[in-house]
C-alpha cells in the first residue's frame, strides 16, 4: 500500500496558488467546507511515485500569520494543530517572483513554526520580462529551504517541485531568523513558563485576536493569561517583529535578487491607465458586459435546442417503451421534464462562468474592484463589496461568505443584506425561458432585444443592490472603521486549464446541487398533480365526457380536457387555486403560483415545476418552451405568458428573496434571525409591489 | 408491470424525495469529525 503525506499550499493572494494546486492534482480534486465554518476547502491527491501519494490542501490566501479574517484564521489553526488530520508534513509556500519581498514575510513566519517548508517561486517565465534574476543557491542557504522555480503558465518546474516534496524529510525545519530577539526578556519568561512549547506558536496564540476553535481552550486560556504586557505593548512588539522580518528579507534579497529596470518591458501601467480611467474604465467594463450577454445568447442557442428536444424525445420514448402505469408516468411526466428543466441551462451557465473565470484569471477583476470603490463608497459599501456582488452572479451563498474579507462590520452587513439582489445563476433559467417567450427576436445595432433585456435585468439587480445599500447606510446606526486595500495582480493570459476547471467545477456544483432539489421537488409535484381528493378528480373522465358529449370532440381534444380537469382538481390544483386571488393581480394563474411557491426552495425550480405541471397528462412530444407558449389565460384568453405577465414575472424574480439556502447562510453569517427575516419581508414585498405595478401598467 | 407494483414504486420514490428535502432543509447539518488538540500535543 502506498504511503500518503499531507501538503499544505499556502501563499499570498494572487500568487497562482490555485494554479499550482491544479498542476499538482489535475482532476483529482474536490471542494468542500471547513467543518463548522463556511470557508471553502480545496483538496486533491497528487501521485508522487509508486509508493507515495500526497494529499494537497489549497489553503485560503493570506499575507501573513497575523489573521484579520476568518479565511486567514483557517491557515493559522491548521498550522498550530498537530493533531489535525490535515496537519501538513510539508508546507509549500507559493510566491510570486515579482512580489518576492512581500511574499517572504509569510514564508519566514511559517519557517518559525519549524515545519518543513518549500519555497515555490511562481511566474518564473516573467523574470526576463521584468529584468529579474535570482541567485537560487544563495537564497536557499539564507532562507534554510529548498526553492522550486516554477511557471504554471509555461508548465515548467512542477516536476522539480514534486521531487522536492518527495524528499521532504531532507528539508531543514530550522527557523531562518530568531524572532524572540524583539524582546529577549519577555520571550525568556515565556520560555520558562512553557518549557515544552514552541516559542513562536506561543507568540502567535498570545497576539492573535482570533478564536482558536479547533485548539484546546484550556491551554489557550493558560497562555492568554500570560499577559505581562498590555495589548498596546503586544501590538508594538508585533510591529517590531514585522520590521525585523523585513530587515532580514531586505538583506537576503539585496544579494539574492537583482532587478534591472532597463530590461523590463512593462505594459501593465499603460493598460492600468486605460482600464481604470474615470470614463474609459467604466465604458470598457460596460462593453465587456454587453459582449458577455450577447455571447451567452448567441453561442448557447444551438446546444439548448438540442437538449430540449432530446428530453422531449426521452420522455416520449419512456412512455412508449415502459409498461403503462403510474411509475412510468412519474418518469415520463415528472422526473424527465423536471431534469430537462435544469440540464437545458448548462450551456448558458457554462458560458457565464467561462467569462467570469477569464476576467478573474486575466487580472481584470481587481481593476474592476478598484474602479468601483469610488462609486461603492458613496453608497455605504466598500470596493471589496464588488467581489461578493459579482460572485453573486453565480450564487448568493458563496458571495455572502466572500464578505468575510470586508473589515468594517457595517459595510459587511450591508453587503450581506444587498447581495441577494444580484442576478444569480438560479435566476438565469427563469429569465431565459420568460424572455424567450415574451421578448421579440429582433435586434438593435446588432444586439438582440433578448440579450439587452437580460443585461437590463442584471443591471436592475445590481442597481437595486447599490440603492438598497445607500438606504441601509442611512438607516443602520452602526459605527465601524473603514479602509480599503486591494492588490492589483499582473495582467496575464488566462490559463486554459484553470478556466476549464473553474467552469467545470461551478457548472457541476450548480447542476448537481440544484439538480437533486429539482428532482425531489419534481417527484413531489408530480404526485400532487396526479392524485386528488373527491369525486371531481376520481370521476374526471365521466364528468368531462358527459360535459362535452354534444360537441363531437376528437379523442385527443377530449383527453386534453380530461387531463386539464384532473389537474385542476388534483391536490396541487386545489392549493394553487387557493393562492390564486393573491397572484391574479400580477397576471399569473394558479400554475405559475405553484411554481413560485415551490421555487422558494431554489429559484431554478420554477422552470422544472412548470415543466412538470404542464407535462402531467400530456402525450405530446413537446418542448418545455412550446408548452409554456401554448398556455392560455383562463380569464382573459390569449397567451398566459404575454408581454405584461412576462415582465411582471421577470421583475418579481429580480426582487424576490426566493431562496431558503441564502436565508440560512445569512442567519449563519450574521448570527441572528433578525436579518434574514428582514430580507425576506422587504424583498418579497418589494417584488410583489413592482410586479403588480408593471402588470397593471402594461396589460 | 402490475399497476399495484407501479403504485408501490411511486410511493417509495415519493418517500425518498420527501426524506431528501426534509433532511436538506429541516434537519441540522452533519459535522465531520475532526481530531481535537489534546494535552499539549498541538504544541500550543
Amino acid at each position: 500500500m502506498s504511503k500518503q503525506i499531507n501538503i499544505a499550499l499556502i501563499g499570498n493572494p494572487n500568487t497562482g496558488k490555485t494554479s499550482v494546486f491544479n498542476a499538482l492534482t489535475g482532476l483529482n480534486q474536490q471542494v468542500g467546507n471547513y467543518p463548522g465554518i463556511t470557508v471553502e476547502k480545496k483538496e486533491g491527491i497528487c501521485k508522487l511515485d509508486r509508493n507515495l501519494k500526497a494529499h494537497v490542501i489549497d489553503l485560503p490566501g493570506t499575507y501573513s500569520l497575523n489573521a484579520s479574517s476568518l479565511d486567514e484564521n483557517v491557515v493559522i489553526e491548521l498550522l498550530l494543530n498537530k493533531n489535525d488530520k490535515d496537519f501538513p508534513d510539508v508546507v509549500v509556500v507559493v510566491s510570486d517572483v515579482e512580489n518576492l519581498k512581500r511574499n517572504l514575510l509569510l514564508f519566514t513566519q511559517i519557517k518559525d513554526l519549524e515545519i518543513p517548508t518549500i519555497l515555490a517561486i511562481n511566474m518564473a517565465d516573467r523574470m526576463d520580462y521584468k529584468g529579474i534574476s535570482l541567485d537560487i543557491p544563495y537564497l536557499e542557504t539564507q532562507l534554510k529551504t529548498k526553492i522550486a522555480l516554477i511557471s504554471t503558465r509555461k508548465k515548467t518546474g512542477i516536476d522539480d517541485l514534486k521531487a522536492l516534496i518527495q524528499n521532504y524529510k531532507e528539508m531543514s525545519s530550522e527557523p531562518c531568523l530568531n524572532a524572540s530577539e524583539i524582546d529577549k526578556d519577555y520571550f525568556d519568561r515565556l520560555r520558562v513558563a512553557f518549557p515544552n512549547q514552541l516559542l513562536y506558536k506561543l507568540w502567535l496564540v498570545i497576539t492573535q485576536d482570533v478564536n482558536f476553535g479547533k485548539t484546546n481552550r484550556k491551554e489557550i486560556d493558560a497562555i492568554t493569561s500570560f499577559k505581562t504586557k498590555s495589548a498596546g505593548d503586544l501590538k508594538r512588539l508585533q510591529q517590531k517583529e514585522t520590521i525585523k522580518r523585513y530587515q532580514f528579507i531586505n538583506n537576503v534579497l539585496k544579494v539574492g535578487q537583482t532587478v534591472d529596470a532597463s530590461q523590463a518591458k512593462d505594459l501593465r501601467s499603460k493598460l492600468d491607465r486605460i482600464l481604470t480611467h474615470k470614463i474609459f474604465g467604466y465604458l470598457i467594463f460596460f462593453l465587456i458586459l454587453l459582449v458577455i450577454f450577447q455571447a451567452i445568447y448567441d453561442w448557447s442557442s444551438v446546444p439548448m435546442d438540442l437538449i430540449d428536444t432530446a428530453f422531449a424525445h426521452l420522455s416520449e420514448w419512456t412512455k412508449n417503451a415502459l409498461p403503462a402505469g403510474d411509475f412510468t408516468n412519474l418518469l415520463a411526466e415528472g422526473i424527465i421534464p423536471g431534469l430537462g428543466g435544469i440540464v437545458i441551462f448548462i450551456p448558458q451557465i457554462a458560458f457565464l462562468f467561462l467569462f467570469i473565470a477569464i476576467l478573474e484569471e486575466s487580472g481584470y477583476m481587481s481593476r474592476v474592484v478598484f474602479l468601483m470603490d469610488k462609486i461603492m463608497r458613496r453608497f455605504g459599501l466598500s470596493g471589496k463589496s464588488i467581489v461578493p456582488l459579482i460572485s453573486g452572479t453565480a450564487c448568493a451563498i458563496p458571495a455572502i461568505m466572500a464578505t468575510r474579507n470586508i473589515e468594517s462590520w457595517k459595510e459587511r452587513l450591508i453587503t450581506i443584506l444587498v447581495t441577494p439582489f444580484t442576478t444569480c445563476a438560479a435566476r438565469l433559467p427563469v429569465y431565459l425561458i420568460i424572455i424567450s417567450l415574451v421578448i421579440p427576436e429582433g435586434s438593435f445595432i446588432g444586439i438582440s432585444y433578448q440579450a439587452l433585456t437580460l443585461m437590463l435585468l442584471y443591471l436592475i439587480g445590481f442597481g437595486s443592490a447599490v440603492f438598497s445599500a445607500y438606504l441601509l447606510n442611512k438607516v443602520l446606526n452602526i459605527n465601524s472603521k473603514t479602509f480599503f486595500v486591494v492588490e492589483m495582480p499582473n495582467y496575464k493570459l488566462p490559463l486554459l486549464k484553470n478556466v476549464g476547471l473553474t467552469v467545470l467545477e461551478k457548472t457541476k456544483s450548480f447542476v448537481v446541487g440544484a439538480g437533486k432539489i429539482i428532482l425531489a421537488i419534481s417527484i413531489v409535484l408530480w404526485v400532487l398533480a396526479s392524485y386528488g381528493p373527491g369525486e371531481n378528480f376520481n370521476n374526471a373522465e365521466e364528468i368531462v365526457t358527459e360535459k362535452y358529449a354534444t360537441q363531437n370532440l376528437t379523442e385527443e381534444a377530449l383527453n386534453k380536457k380530461i387531463a386539464s380537469h384532473k389537474l385542476e382538481h388534483s391536490f396541487i390544483g386545489i392549493s394553487g387555486r387557493a393562492i390564486e386571488p393573491a397572484i391574479r393581480p400580477l397576471g399569473y394563474d394558479w400554475k405559475i403560483g405553484i411554481a413560485i411557491v415551490s421555487s422558494f426552495a431554489a429559484r431554478e425550480v420554477f422552470v422544472g415545476t412548470l415543466a412538470t405541471i404542464y407535462s402531467v397528462g400530456s402525450d405530446d412530444e413537446e418542448t418545455i418552451k412550446n408548452r409554456m407558449a401554448g398556455e392560455v389565460n383562463p380569464i382573459l384568453g390569449g397567451p398566459l405568458f404575454n408581454f405584461a405577465s412576462g415582465i411582471s414575472l421577470l421583475l418579481f424574480y429580480a426582487f424576490a428573496m426566493q431562496c431558503m439556502s441564502t436565508l440560512a447562510i445569512v442567519k449563519r453569517e450574521t448570527n441572528s434571525w433578525k436579518w434574514p427575516a428582514y430580507q425576506l419581508v422587504v424583498m418579497t414585498a418589494l417584488a410583489y409591489i413592482v410586479a403588480l405595478a408593471s402588470y397593471q401598467l402594461l396589460k | 408491470m402490475n399497476p399495484f407494483i407501479q403504485k408501490v414504486l411511486v410511493g417509495i420514490t415519493l418517500i425518498l424525495a420527501l426524506w431528501f428535502l426534509v433532511s436538506k432543509y429541516f434537519l441540522p447539518e452533519k459535522k465531520k469529525n475532526n481530531k481535537d488538540c489534546g494535552s499539549g500535543s498541538c504544541g500550543c
